[in-house]
């Protein structure tokens, strides 16, 4: 097991990590830029230091601020975290040049499936159902049109470099295509230095089902579930839950066990997540997040499983300790990622929490590290925190989650709460009847969103 | 930068106290005493116009930075009246013209062991003239004086380790 780990992020997530090394007796030192100075796990953690000025580029996203910082407190292993360094394979690369271990995946992993068009070719080769597309990226407007009219429109052009939502482009007809395809490269350049382009077909009403999966690179591989993430605004999940309203045991046991045959096949060390688009009884495969998720919270509710403690493990070196049959599935979980934003406009709404309480009670978890007084700085993004709830049925978490909703105060900052109180009582969400397309064509219908 | 609870470090000397302050000095020494047999980590007393802190760690945490710490100077544990670094409290603790590490790493005051140190509390610098060497990953960086003037105060030893923002020196 490691002697110290750094925590090379920032807000509820190094605060989660933090409970966990301290959990597995290991030291911590948390990292932070200038504003976060008086974040909640920085007072926490047994060490700290200050690594830059407030811009994630000068700060958390500052490799050599990061390794001096390992260097000074003697930190033997790095956690990233979500977001920022956690699926830079260079980061992964240089800290093994140190002699710091990086909690997470094998670099190559990460830059298999960082890179879209290779992480397709290898969930095909693994066996993993994916979406009916082009071989590779797009090489002329002869080839983009052959494919696409193969696939059949609506068609998806997608950044082989994007992810997480960003960089696609709907094509509607053939018209639409050469437009598309043009469009879609120069923001992909911009946006992430690689015009490279693939074509998908474009699924008209998919939910968002996502697999966790867990290995320890010795040859296991197991899968704790899917968790349905449909609700989304512009590719922001917003709404997780698991078990997925639309699986049945059958489907949830399929899936899982190709992915978790794939994961061990791969010799996968770590957590990581494997998203399909669903519709119509099928899978397929759209992206592989090598990383801990910001909705790993609702696996754990309903396995029982702390994800970041056998990350950690994991990452030390470990074998795997569960076995799949370990891995049961009681209940129902529902996430809620509070933000610090308009309900309405979304606009962000930094500032001081001048009261703040949490709710609690059976099945009740909050995952934040806000506190009354605290400042939420500008700087970064607006996830105030994630109110997760579990019951023995779906039923039971809904009923438990509008009761924590409405318990659940926040003044001196605008907060998505009102959002949430709304949608608990919407009957499309209390049926499970959502798609990916749900939230923003609920949006634009211009509901009640109370307070 | 916060660092972790550790054996207890050097007791400060404070200054040579000047005569009919030996009740003072009495105060410190029973707190410190208090704080090591009861494994206090800090203890703050204020009476009357005395502010005593009693500190047993690091000398690097992060809150108030007192303008004037006197240099670590006697061995830890055994002598016989272990005194600690009485302070004024401090409101903002920083000097004027406090110079600050713009990284992490571990600064030195001498180019190597043997080296004479770049500058001294009292020396007089030039704008530009090199003052400090903070390394990180093998890779030594100068920290330059960022004006002309006098150094009046030298806040890290050769070989701390430094984070970002820490005071380094001061130059008026």
């Amino acid at each position: 097991m490691f002697d110290k780990i750094l925590i090379a992020n920032r807000g509820e997530i190094a605060l989660r990590i933090l409970r966990a090394a301290k959990e597995l007796g290991v030291a911590t030192v948390a990292v932070y830029s200038t504003a976060d100075k008086e974040a909640m796990h920085v007072k926490l953690a047994d060490e700290s230091v200050c690594i830059g000025p407030p811009p994630a580029r000068d700060s958390y996203l500052n490799i050599p601020a990061l390794v001096a910082a390992c260097e000074i407190t003697g930190a033997d292993a790095v956690h990233p975290g979500y977001g920022f360094l956690s699926e830079n394979a260079r980061f992964a690369d240089i800290l093994a040049e140190h002699r710091i271990a990086f909690i997470g995946p094998k670099a190559d992993h990460i830059r298999i499936m960082g890179d879209k068009i290779e992480a397709k070719r290898t969930a095909l080769r693994l066996g993993i159902p994916c979406v009916p597309g082009s071989e590779g990226a797009i090489t002329d407007d002869a080839q983009a049109l052959k494919v696409a009219k193969e696939i059949g429109y609506p068609v998806l052009v997608k950044a082989a470099s994007g992810g997480g939502g960003r960089g696609m482009k709907v094509a509607q007809t053939e018209a639409d295509l050469l437009n598309a395809i043009a469009t879609a490269k120069t923001e992909a350049k911009a946006a992430f230095g690689d015009d490279a382009v693939y074509l998908e077909k474009y699924l008209t009403k998919p939910r968002h089902i996502e697999v966790q999966v867990l290995g320890d690179g010795l040859g296991r591989a197991i899968h704790l579930g899917e968790r349905d993430c449909s609700l989304q605004r512009r590719h922001q999940k917003i709404w997780e839950e698991g078990p997925s309203p639309a699986l049945n045991a059958e489907q949830r046991a399929h899936i899982g066990g190709v992915v978790a045959k794939a994961m061990a096949e791969l010799g996968y060390v770590g957590v990581g997540t494997v998203e399909f688009l669903y519709e119509d009884g099928e899978f397929y495969f759209i992206e592989m997040n090598t990383r801990i998720q910001v909705e790993h919270p609702v696996t754990e509710m309903i396995t029982g499983i702390d994800l970041v403690n056998e990350q950690i493990r994991v990452a030390a070196g470990s074998p795997l300790t569960i076995s799949q049959d370990d891995v049961r599935i009681h209940g129902a979980a529902i996430e809620c990622r509070v933000n610090a934003e308009n309900a309405r406009t979304f606009r962000p709404s930094p500032g001081r929490i001048t009261y703040f309480h949490p709710p609690g009670g059976l099945g009740v978890r909050v995952d934040s590290a806000a506190y009354q007084g605290y400042v939420i700085p500008p700087y970064y993004d607006s996830l105030l925190g994630k109110l997760i709830v579990h019951g023995r049925t779906r039923t039971e978490a809904l009923m438990r989650l509008r009761r924590a909703l409405d318990e659940f105060i926040v003044d001196g900052v605008e907060t998505t709460l009102p959002l949430f109180r709304t949608l608990v009582r919407e009957p499309d969400m209390q049926n499970g009847q959502y798609d990916i397309h749900w939230l923003e064509e609920f949006l634009k219908s211009e509901p009640e969103i109370g307070v | 930068m916060k660092k972790p609870q550790g054996k207890p470090t050097v007791a400060k000397a404070a200054p040579a106290p000047a005569k009919g302050h030996e009740a003072e000095l009495e105060i410190v020494a029973a707190l410190a005493r208090i704080a090591r047999d009861h494994d206090l980590s800090e203890l703050v007393v204020e009476r009357g116009g005395l502010h005593v802190r009693v500190a047993r760690g690091s000398q690097h945490a992060h809150t108030t930075y007192l303008a004037a710490p006197a240099p670590a100077s006697a061995p830890a544990a055994h002598a016989s009246a272990p005194v600690a670094a009485a302070a004024k409290a401090v409101e903002s603790g920083e000097a004027p013209g406090t110079v600050k590490s713009p990284m992490v790493g571990t600064a030195y005051l001498r180019a190597s062991p043997e080296s004479k140190a770049f500058i001294e509390v009292g020396s007089t610098v030039k704008e530009g003239d090199k003052v400090l060497l903070v390394e990180a990953m093998k890779t030594f960086n100068e920290i330059l004086a960022p004006r002309s003037g006098i150094v009046t105060q030298i806040y890290v030893e050769d070989g701390t380790p430094v984070e970002f923002g820490q005071p380094l020196l001061a130059i008026a």
